[in-house]
Formats: structure tokens, sequence, C-alpha cells
């Protein structure tokens, strides 16, 4: 059971990189900008407000609320990576850069083939 | 979209949407944040990009709204988990799935889906019909601009009983347009309309028309198709009439030959130039071929002949626009006393003016069809319940399973939706073929409405309709069928026993069918009876052998004779001749066809003191031998004679009711009656009475006793008058003589109507007659289908007693003793039925009381008849489901136990 807890989703993952981006926590709003920036693709909110909540059930994130006027105009749930999630992704990038390590000229030229 | 600040704001249908679905707190967090969302990207990629996102965004939350569910109620996740096989994907992919069950499941059973089909199509179908009908005057789509600024201005006298409406004069319409501000235009078209005889061309026709002021067309926002309209000045020439026609009269007269502006139409001897062609389906009031301006000079003052019509300016109300035509009406009052005496201008809208009777007409149908279509959703309910017991297997599984009972309820739910849209399909059919027959029984020529309504707003009805009944009649089936305890009914087979309540709550049904079927039928039988009595009424006049034809010749006849006969007396004289007329008259207004107008008169001897308006009494010219002819016997004095002529003193014959009135207890044979008049140059006409003849129904066949003024036709050159033939030679030998008569002493004259007299008393009752057909129609499928739903239920009923009935056989029950355990069944149903139908039918009958004649509202005869009609249908639909319970065989009964 908490092997499953701890695994992540490809969209998890993203979400995390996102919040680890933005500095110490983000909220959802900065989440999703950060996300279509960096991916170039429309993020569907909902997905987004989904994963939080999850992650943060995972034990992945913590989160806090800041009232109005500290913020801006309304409350809004700011949200922390957690130790356990620095450590996961660390794992997980850990073990991406060992499956592609040496596979760097064969995905730039399968990238350029794309593009042209 | 941006609000007054400027600040672009999401859709606000997308944003509804998104606050019906979410409630708690993360939805606000997250509507909050879409917000923000929204103003970074309509600043970065254009509001209209940004709204579509917006939509985008709102429709991701509605497909992950289950996992949000789970984010804010951590409580539902189990039972979600364990319901997943059922709840599976969100609302609209479960509806989905829910009709692509019922489809299946429809197929298999399509005889079922036809029944529930034909027999809701015929309650939505005739709900259709009325509602096509009905929606014209509620929907306000009377065919002219802006109908909510018209009204139609009339005279009522104040201090008068009841309330009497009466047309405004010329001369007063000027002064109410000339003084008036709270109206953008105000026209005046005369209250009625006339046939004249046209002439000019290669043949003699004949056309109806009406008078209007020059601007009539422009203030209804009404565009001649061709041509121009009237002109001001037209109102002042009384030397060159013009004239505009209706589109029909365009095509079916000039064959819509564009060059028919400036031709010439000789109406009555007066040239009229044609200036302008209506446009398609125009009708206001009337349905008039010909529209002449209604000329101006010499107007009398009392000559209250013309309706007002007049927009309201936009900022102007119907009250403020009353309380002015009101103090105008007392100005009027003070300078013409004599004319405006105690008279008001009233408004009324237009639409409450031309749409008021036509509610009043259809209300009957109305409610006639909403107990059809009532019948048929207890029917369809009914049905769904005998359904539902079969399937209770199947939803204690569902149910076991995980499904909740909402989605149970909303499974059945969806299944009797889908089920009624065959019917609503059908429905417009059914629609579409009573339309014509409702547009009988409504005056709905009034509205400028000629051909059956199926539009936009109908259809939507239709929908509505379809989906109400469905709803309707699935809500008791599914609300019952969703109770389901799992338990005691997984593992029965076949026969599954009837849960407690289930068959009472079908025999209720039934029962509502045969109460509503009760009060229909007593409506129905009560006027049936009153058209009977209407068929056999005394008239005092016979129409046996008695022929009629219509005679119009142009008036310029009677001025070119004016040294000879009349042209009536010599048409007459000669048509008396033919073999075989015993006796033939003539009449200015066939009886009971055309009431025609009430004039005030006094006897001689009696001036009127001041406030008094004297006795009113129809006004009737008829030639001598009329009475003769008709078979009216004169019950003091003499008929017209041949040597009354315009020469001689006027005279007069009283009917009985009109002699009793004016001379109360006196002879009035000798005496003189003054006729009361609104023209100026004879105010007063006296009349020496010569005789008093038998009362006769003039005005409809349901009023007895009208008093009647006849006068001599002979007296007064009329142009038309309806010609009586008393014979008993063959018909259309005596057609033709009469045409050859009528022909050779004027080649332009006009004839119309041959026909027997009883057709003229016949068409009177059509529309009574269209509407005891239309009750009587309604109560027959009631009928039916109150039949079909007992014989259904006890059919059932048999089904699940089998197992006691086959007991009783085992054990020595006889046939007739089985019979009539499942006929005292139905007769309990039937009993209450009859019961509620028998206590709601009397209270019913309030909305068919103004159509009785002489027919109590209580009628024995007719609510025994109902009861009688009812029972033996009833016991129809029971035999058989009685019979067939005598066949059960205990043997293989017990065994298969």
């Amino acid at each position: 059971m908490t092997i499953e807890r701890r695994a992540l989703g490809e969209f998890e993952h993203q979400v995390l990189l996102c919040i680890l981006r933005n500095g110490s926590e983000s909220y959802s709003v900065q989440v999703v900008l950060e996300m279509e920036a960096r991916t170039g693709k429309e993020v569907a909110t909902a997905g987004v407000f989904v994963t939080l909540q999850r992650l943060k059930e995972k034990g992945y994130l913590e989160d806090r609320v800041v009232p109005p006027g500290e913020g801006g105009g309304h409350a809004r749930r700011y949200f922390r990576l957690t130790p356990a999630a620095m450590c996961v992704l660390a794992e997980s990038r850990q073990h991406y850069l060992s499956l592609w390590e040496g596979m760097e000229t064969q995905l730039e030229q399968a990238w350029k083939r794309s593009r042209s | 979209m941006t609000d007054p600040s400027g600040k672009c704001e999401p859709p606000r249908c997308a944003r509804s949407l998104l606050r019906l679905l979410v409630r708690r707190a993360i939805g606000k967090e997250y509507e909050l944040a879409l917000d923000e969302l929204f103003e970074e990207r309509s600043a970065r990629d254009g509001i209209a990009k940004a709204r579509k996102w917006y939509w985008r965004q709102v429709f991701g939350f509605v497909v992950r709204r289950r996992s949000f569910r789970r984010i804010t109620e951590p409580g539902t996740h189990r039972r979600a988990v364990v319901t997943a096989s059922l709840r599976r994907g969100s609302v609209l992919e479960a509806l989905v799935q829910d009709a692509r069950l019922c489809v299946r499941r429809f197929r298999s059973e399509p005889t079922f889906v036809a029944t529930v089909a034909i027999t809701l199509s015929l309650g939505i179908g005739a709900s259709t019909a009325v509602f096509g009908v009905l929606s014209t005057t509620l929907l306000s789509r009377i065919p002219y601009a802006e109908p909510d600024r018209l009204i139609i201005g009339r005279t009522v006298y104040i201090g008068a009983p009841g309330r009497t409406f009466n047309g405004v004069s010329i001369p007063n319409y000027s002064d109410y347009r000339e003084s008036s501000r709270s109206f953008e235009s105000l026209a005046a078209v005369m209250d009625g309309i006339n046939r004249v005889t046209v002439t000019g061309g290669d043949e003699v026709w004949s056309a109806t028309t009406s008078y209007a002021t020059w601007n009539l067309f422009r203030t209804l926002g009404v565009n001649p198709a061709v041509g121009r309209h009237f002109l001001p000045e037209e109102e002042h020439q009384e030397d060159l009439r013009v004239a505009i026609i209706s589109f029909g009269l365009w095509r079916g007269r000039f064959g819509g030959d564009q060059e028919v502006l400036g031709r010439t139409m000789v109406l009555e001897g007066t040239p009229h130039t044609i200036v302008g062609v209506l446009p398609r389906g125009f009708r206001f009031l009337w349905d008039a071929d010909v529209w002449r301006v209604a000329v101006r000079p010499g107007a009398a003052r009392n000559m209250n002949a013309y309706y007002v019509l007049g927009r309201l300016r936009p900022d102007v109300s119907m009250a403020l626009a009353q309380s002015e035509v009101t103090t105008i009406s007392e100005a009027l009052e003070r300078e013409y006393p004599e004319a405006n005496e105690t008279s008001r201008l009233h408004l009324t809208s237009l639409q409450d003016f031309l749409g008021g009777g036509v509610r009043r007409g259809l209300l009957l149908p109305a409610v006639a069809t909403a107990c059809l279509l009532l019948i048929a959703c207890a029917n369809v309910a009914g049905l769904l319940l005998v359904r539902g017991q079969r399937r209770l297997a199947e939803m204690t599984m569902r149910s076991a399973l995980g499904a909740s009972r909402w989605r149970l309820v909303r499974q059945q739910l969806a299944e009797s939706v889908l089920l009624t849209l065959p019917a609503g399909l059908l429905g417009v059919g059914v629609a579409y073929l009573l339309q014509p027959v409702l547009l009988h029984i409504a005056p709905m020529g009034l509205l400028g409405v000629s051909e059956p309504v199926v539009d936009g707003p109908v259809l939507l009805f239709v929908v509505a309709a379809t989906l109400a009944t469905g709803l309707l009649a699935g809500a008791v089936p599914a609300l019952r069928g969703s109770a389901v305890a799992p338990l005691p009914h997984l593992g029965v087979g076949q026969r599954t026993p009837e849960r407690h309540g289930g068959s009472r709550m079908r025999s209720g049904l039934v029962a509502l069918q045969i109460a509503i079927s009760v009060v229909l039928l007593v409506g129905s039988g009560l006027i049936a009876r009153s058209l009977l009595h209407l068929s056999n009424v005394d008239l005092g006049f016979s129409t046996e052998q008695v022929y009629t034809a219509g005679v119009r010749i142009p008036s310029t006849v009677n001025q070119e004779r004016s040294g000879d006969d009349p042209f009536f007396a010599e048409v007459l004289r000669e048509i008396r001749d033919v073999p075989g007329v015993q006796s033939a008259g003539a009449i200015s207004r066939w009886p009971v066809q055309s009431p025609g107008g009430i004039w005030p008169m006094r006897a001689a001897n009696r001036p009127l003191s001041e406030g008094e308006h004297g006795e009113r009494a129809y006004l009737r010219r008829i030639s001598p031998g009329y009475f003769r002819t008709v078979d009216m016997p004169l019950q003091r004095g003499r008929d017209f004679l041949e040597t009354d002529r315009e020469e001689t003193p006027g005279v007069a014959v009283l009917s009985e009711s009109l002699a009793a009135r004016l001379y109360p207890g006196e002879d009035p044979v000798g005496q003189s009656v003054i006729l009361i008049t609104p023209f100026p140059n004879r105010p007063e006409i006296p009349f020496e009475i010569v005789g008093v003849v038998q009362n006769a129904r003039l005005n409809s066949p349901r009023v007895s006793g009208d008093p009647v003024l006849y006068l001599s036709a002979l007296q007064a050159r009329p142009t038309a008058m309806g010609i009586a033939i008393r014979s008993d030679g063959n018909p259309t030998v005596l057609f033709r003589s009469i045409r050859e008569i009528v022909r050779r002493a004027e080649p332009d004259a006009l004839i119309t109507g041959v026909a027997p007299m009883g057709e003229i008393i016949d068409e009177s009752l059509a529309d009574f007659r269209r509407m005891a057909r239309y009750l009587g129609l309604f109560a027959g499928i009631a009928l039916l289908l109150a039949a079909v739903a007992l014989y259904g239920a006890m059919s059932y009923h048999v089904t699940q007693q089998e197992h006691e009935i086959g007991v009783r056989v085992a054990v020595g029950e006889t046939r007739p003793g089985i019979i009539g355990l499942v006929l005292r069944r139905g007769a309990g149903i039937v009993a209450v039925g009859l019961a509620v139908g028998l206590t709601f039918a009397y209270p019913g009958t309030t909305l068919v009381r103004d159509l009785l004649f002489e027919t109590v509202p209580f009628d024995p005869t007719t609510y025994i008849g109902a009861v009688l009609v009812l029972t033996m249908v009833a016991a129809a639909a029971c035999v058989l489901p009685a019979m067939r319970a005598t066949r059960v065989d205990p043997a293989i009964l017990l065994r298969g136990e």
C-alpha cells in the first residue's frame, strides 16, 4: 500500500516540478501558468486542482491558506513540497537520467526529424 | 462581455453552470482561480479566446466532478467504488447509457411501445392543437406590427344597465383624433361589412366591403403588397372614390395582374379606383374584399358605426390614454348633448378585444383536452406499473449491486420519457388533423388566423408536453419500482407476487380514468341533448317546402325604375305564377342567420320623457305574402298589401312581443308606432300599425319572443332581399325559373344562396354541432382508453390470482362463481370511478352551462345515460378476463406449484 501511494503519475510529476520551479511554494493559478509556459499546452485547471489535492493526500504536498490582503484580493491556498516529495523527485530524476544516458544523440536526431 | 466598469467578465452562463454544480469551498476556490486565469488570458489572447477557454474549463470541471466530490466529500469515496460499474463517468454519460439500455429494451417489446405511443399521441396531439390556436392570443402573435400598443375604442353609456358597446361616429372620431395626445396614430374602421354588387366588368359579382379612415393600415403597421396606402385628402373627395382590395380578390378576380392599379370597379353604381392590394392573408376584424375610405363630409354625429383603432405612443399607458379620452368624451357631451349624452369612449387592448372571444370559445376544448391527456397519462402509468411489477427482480438485483434509489428512479424516468418521444412525433400529426376542427369552433378569423398553426412555439410546446407527459406518466411507476428491498425478490422466478399496494395503485389509476370519462360523457351528453332540443325547437315559422334565394340589385336600378313597380314586387308577382309555387314573399334579412341592428321606437301616444330610450326591436322589411309563405299566422289585423307603396302612409306589422310592450293590454291595430332614427333630417318616422303577427325566433334558435317591427318592402325599394317560395314542385325547375325571372327583370341582378330554407337554420346550429361532435369525440376516446385500462387491469388481476382461482376450482367453485369473483373486483373499481366522476360531473357542467338549451345542468336522463354507457363498456372490458379465469386448469397450476 505504501509503495503504491508513493508511485507518481506523469501529471503529478509535472505538478510537483512546477511548484519546485516557482520557488518554495505556489498556489493553483501559478502552477497552471507555469505548466502551460513550460509545456506549451493548455492545461485543465480542474485537473490541476484534483492533482494538488491527491498529492496532498499522498503526503507530497503541504498547504496553508493565506488570508486576503497578504497575497491578493482573496484567500489563496499555497502548496509546498514535503521532504518526501523532494525525495521521490530526486529518485525519479535519478532513474530517468540513468535511463536516458547515452540516448542524447538518438533523441536529438528524432526530435529534429519530427520538427522538419 | 464587458461590465460597466470596463472589466472583462467570464461568460455568465458558464459561470452560473459552474456555481450550480459546486457549492463547497473547494468549488469557490476553483471559481476564483478560473477568474484569475481568465483575466490573464483575456489580456494575453483577447476576450473571445478567453471566453472559449473558460467554457472548456467548466466542461473540464463537469467531467472531473466526481473526482472533485471525492476531494470535498471523502466519505463518498468508498460508495463510489462499490457502485462504480453503474455510475462510471459523468451524468451525461449515465444518461446516454440509460438511453441505450432503453432502446435495446424497447426493441424487444414493440407492441408495448406502439400502445404507449398511440395512447399518448392522442393526448399530446389534442393539447398541441389547442395550444397552437390559443398561443396566437397568449403569445401576442397577432399579425400586426407591435400589437401590444394597439387599442380599440368603443362607446359605452354610463349608467346604462350592463355594459353594451356601441360604435363611434366619424365626427366624434375626428374630435378624438385632433384633441388626444396619447396616440401615435388614431384611425377608425366600420363595425361590420356590407355585401355589394359589383358591375362595370363583363359580369356582375358581389364583394364584401368595409369602410376605414385613410390611416387604418398605417396604424396597424401593414403596407400594401401592391400600390399605395389611402391618402388623407381622399377622405374629402366625394366624386373620386378609391379602394384597396384584398390579396384574395386580386388573385381570384384580377388574376394577380400588376396592372390592376388604376382600374375602376363600380360598387352599387359608384365607380371606385383601385389604388392598392393588401398583403396575402391580411384580415382585420372582418374579411373584407374591398376597403373603402370613410368619406367625412355630411357624416352624422349620432351615426355610431365605427370602431376607433389607435396606436399608443411608446411612453403612454392604457390608463393614461383612457383618462385622456374620457376628458374628451365629457367635452363632447357638453358640446353635442343630443348625440353624446352619457356616452364615453372605452378603450380595450386589441389583443383582449380579438382574443377574448377566442379564449372563451377555446376554454371548453382546452379543458376536454387536458382531461384526455390526463387519462392518457394515467393509462400509460398503469401500463408502466404492470411492467414494473415484472421487472421487480431486475430492480432488486441492481439495488443489491449498489445502485442508489435515485439511480433506479432516473433510469425508469428516462425510459418513460423516451417512450413518449414517438408519441410526441405522432402528436404533431394529430395536432395538424385536429386544428382545422378547432379553427371552426373558435372565431379565429377575427385574429387574422385562417390556417393551422404549427410553428416554433408550438413545436416547443410539443417537446415540453412530451417531456412533461413522460415524467408524469413515469413518476409513480418509477418511485414504486425503485423502492425495493433486496432480499425478498432475489431468486424469485417468472411469477413474482404482486407487492402490497401495487394493484391498489393501478386500480386507483383506472378509477381515475373512469371518473374523468364520466365527466366528459356527462358534458357531451348535456350538449347533445341541447342540440336535439334546438333542432326540434318551434321557430315560430315553418321551413317545410320553403326554398330561398338571395337577390341583390345595383342601387341604380331603383332610380331607373322610379316610376315603375318596385323591382321586387315585379319579380315576386312573376314567381307566384310559376307552376307548383303556392306563395312567395321577400324579407330583408333571413331569420336566425343574421339578427341585424336593434332600433329604438315608441308608441305614438306615449312621448318619451327625459332619460327614456323607448322600446328596442329588430327591424325587417318584408313583402306581402311573406308571412303566408313561412306560415306565420297573423294574430290581429292584416298583412301588407300590394297597394302599400312609397306614396301611401307607412304601415307596420308588430310581433306579438313588441305589441305587448308598446301597447300593453290594448289592441295596437289602427294605432301608430314611431321609429327613432339617427338621421338628422328625419329623427322620428311614424308607421300605422296594421297587424300583429305570431312571435318567431329571429336572432337565434335559442331565444324566443324577439320583438320585431316588420315594415313593408314595397315602401322602401331595398337593393337586396331574400326571396322565400313555398312550392311542392321540383326544386331544380323552380330554381331555374327564379333565375330566368330575375335576369329578365334586371340583367345586372345577382342571385345567391339558392337553397331549401331548412339549411339556413341548420347553418346557424353548425358551430354548436361541431362543439358537440368535438366533445363527443373526446368523451368517446376517453371511454375507450378507460375501457382498455380496465381490461388491462382485470387481465393482470386474473394472471396474479390464477393460483387462488385454481385452488377455488379444485375445491369445487362453479364457473359463475369464478366469473362473479372477477367481476366483483372490476365492479369495485368501476363503482369508485363512477362515484368520483359523478361528484365532479356537476361542478364540471359550469363550463357548458352557457351552451345548454332547455336542458338543466343536472339532467337525470344524461347522468343515467352516462352511467349506463360506462357500465356497459366496463362490463365488456371485465367479461373477457373473467371468462379467461374460468379456463384456469387447477391440475396444471397446482402441479407447477
